[in-house]
């Protein structure tokens, strides 16, 4: 009997923590299953990478991406329009010079080179060609991954040649105003709903309907559409349980986003502790009356 | 016999004014002797001071003349030079356009606006110890000695502190990149061109061509090198001999690609000359100054 009492304690004390730290490690669970695809991706010393043309007037390009260190880790990207961008492609971390021929343009001949980027674990990057053709520019943008809880990140990309200076509003508030051709914002927090995007030019104007959901991140581009200006929403990071997700879809292989790991182990952990404090609880109660 | 009595009495006054005429001579030279010797010292002494004024003179003048030809031969046609009236004009006697000349008057303040300033003993005379500690920290390269020298210092356009952090940051950069080429497997790099680049003295525009020529055919690093005298260790190197990785047939042919691969490029990959050395090697030189920040990309 007394060694029966001994197990039950035993059997109690030790549902007690199982309890105690499963609730917490459940509800970080999917904290930490939503950072883990960042987190490995540090761990293994990879980023991100996507590339992007928004140079109205340029022709489609080729883009090469070379390793300094890795020749196995070389990307080529074909025939890279106005409008185009890549999904993200995972890279090892490092620094890459990247290089433009001419779409089509012989293997033979000279890629010229436009850029440098340094690839930091964890970090997303965007390499977007700006600017007309005969200023043309790579620029390295720097992406955010993150926001603050229940907020969403924009950040605007002006495109358009047609109208070369232009406001946008969501919601009614505006983002920006007298934003010139070429020029790339800082992201700015904003709250999450579906609301209309307003970009207004010179004579011109676009609306959209963008839902921004909490904890995403976009990059909005404004581009000369074929009847006046077109807005392309790039979804840089939809929280950071996933991945940074791909851009407007333009045939580029890319990374798939992975699915958040499952909370049911931890569930039946907590289930698991619940049960033996009950029965433990009540086995407890019922000992005094045992004994008298 | 009285004629005679007063021709002697008149030979007699004679011989004693000519012994008074030369006895006042012979106290004359007594007198004023010293002082025409010192008088004989004086130009002797200027023409002494004439010589070291030449001589300083002469080496201003080279000084001045060696950074003027540096500058047209090795500064990259986008920078603007800030200068004094007289180095300006040898600037502009050497090739360099007066639209890339920022002229600093003697009431100019400060020599910011410009990439460059060459500090002359006027200058440093005029802008004192502020001009290294607050202007232009860097020198990436010198000429003359003494007081004749001539530094030129890569401006902080930002101030001191930002241009340090930069620097410091693009080393850390340099170090990053140059250990990544080291581990490249299409390049061959030489021991002394191993540390070289594992001290991050390498100029990134020179690392980023590096990465993709090596992309297209293996090559091999034979020295890094720069034709910057008197610079600062903190200025990274701007030129290399590269090399095809295998000699053999094909080694002209490739070496004839390297070298059109280089041409092809733009500012600011494109380099300032590419020349062949002989029939087996490649020497590259990129202008100065080195951007900063190149490889952080953002």
């Amino acid at each position: 009997m007394r060694f029966t009492r001994f197990v039950r304690r035993i059997i109690l004390l030790a549902a007690l923590p199982l309890l105690l730290l499963g609730i917490p490690t459940a509800a970080l669970a999917s904290t930490a299953s939503a950072s883990a695809a960042t987190a490995s991706t540090a761990a293994t010393g990879a980023g991100w990478i996507r590339l992007a043309h928004f140079s109205p007037n340029t022709p489609a390009v080729d883009v090469y991406l070379y390793s300094f260190g890795d020749t196995s880790a070389q990307i080529v990207l074909h025939h890279v329009a106005y409008g185009d961008a890549s999904p993200y492609e995972q890279v090892p971390t490092g620094d890459y010079t990247v290089a433009m021929r001419a779409a089509g343009a012989s293997s033979a001949s000279a890629p010229v080179l436009s850029a440098s980027v340094n690839v930091v674990a964890g970090h997303a990057y965007t390499v977007a060609g700006l600017g007309p053709e005969s200023g043309l520019r790579l620029q390295v943008l720097d992406d955010d991954l993150t926001t603050q809880p229940g907020q969403a990140l924009v950040r605007i990309i002006q495109a358009s040649l047609k109208q070369n200076v232009v406001s946008v509003s969501w919601g009614g508030t505006t983002l920006e105003s007298k934003l010139a051709f070429g020029s790339v914002t800082s992201y700015q927090t904003v709250s999450p709903g579906t609301s209309t995007l307003l970009v207004t030019g010179n004579g011109e104007d676009a609306h959209v309907s963008i839902p921004l959901a909490a904890g995403t991140v976009h990059t909005l581009v404004v581009l000369d559409g074929a009847k006046g200006l077109q807005v392309d929403d790039l979804l840089d990071a939809a929280g950071s349980a996933t991945d940074p997700l791909g851009g407007a879809s333009t045939g580029f292989g890319g990374m798939a986003p992975r699915a958040p790991s499952s909370p049911l182990p931890w569930l039946a952990v907590i289930g698991a502790g619940l049960l033996l404090a009950v029965v433990g609880g009540r086995r407890l109660r019922r000992l005094p009356a045992a004994r008298s | 016999m009285a004629g005679l009595k007063v021709t002697g009495w008149r030979l007699l006054a004679l011989v004693a004014c000519v012994v008074l005429a030369v006895s006042a001579a012979v106290v004359a030279v007594a007198v004023v002797g010293p002082t025409t010797t010192t008088l004989s010292v004086r130009p002797s002494s200027q023409a002494n001071s004439g010589s070291q004024l030449s001589a300083s003179l002469q080496a201003a003048t080279a000084a001045r003349t060696s950074a003027a030809r540096w500058i047209a031969a090795q500064v990259g046609p986008d920078a603007i030079v800030a200068c004094d009236p007289a180095m300006c004009a040898a600037l502009q006697a050497s090739g360099v356009g007066a639209g890339r000349l920022l002229v600093l008057g003697t009431s100019a303040g400060d020599p910011l606006g410009s990439d460059l300033v060459i500090a002359t003993p006027a200058l440093r005379s005029q802008f004192g110890a502020r001009l290294a500690s607050v202007y232009a920290p860097v020198v990436i390269a010198s000429f003359g000695a003494g007081a004749a020298r001539i530094d030129i210092r890569a401006v902080a356009a930002d101030g001191t502190a930002a241009y340090d952090s930069a620097l410091a940051a693009d080393r850390r950069a340099r170090i990053a990149a140059g250990g990544q080429l080291i581990g490249n497997r299409h390049i061959i790099v030489s021991a002394a061109a191993q540390a070289v680049l594992r001290a991050g003295r390498v100029d990134p525009r020179l690392l980023a061509m590096l990465a993709a020529m090596a992309a297209q055919q293996p090559l091999r690093i034979l020295a890094f090198g720069d034709p910057s005298p008197g610079a600062s260790a903190a200025i990274p190197l701007r030129g290399v001999e590269i090399a095809p990785a295998s000699a053999g047939t094909q080694a002209a042919a490739r070496l004839r690609l390297m070298l059109s691969f280089l041409q092809a490029q733009q500012v600011p990959y494109l380099p300032m000359r590419a020349v062949l050395v002989g029939q087996s090697a490649l020497s590259v030189e990129y202008a100065a100054p080195s951007p900063l920040g190149l490889l952080s990309g953002t």
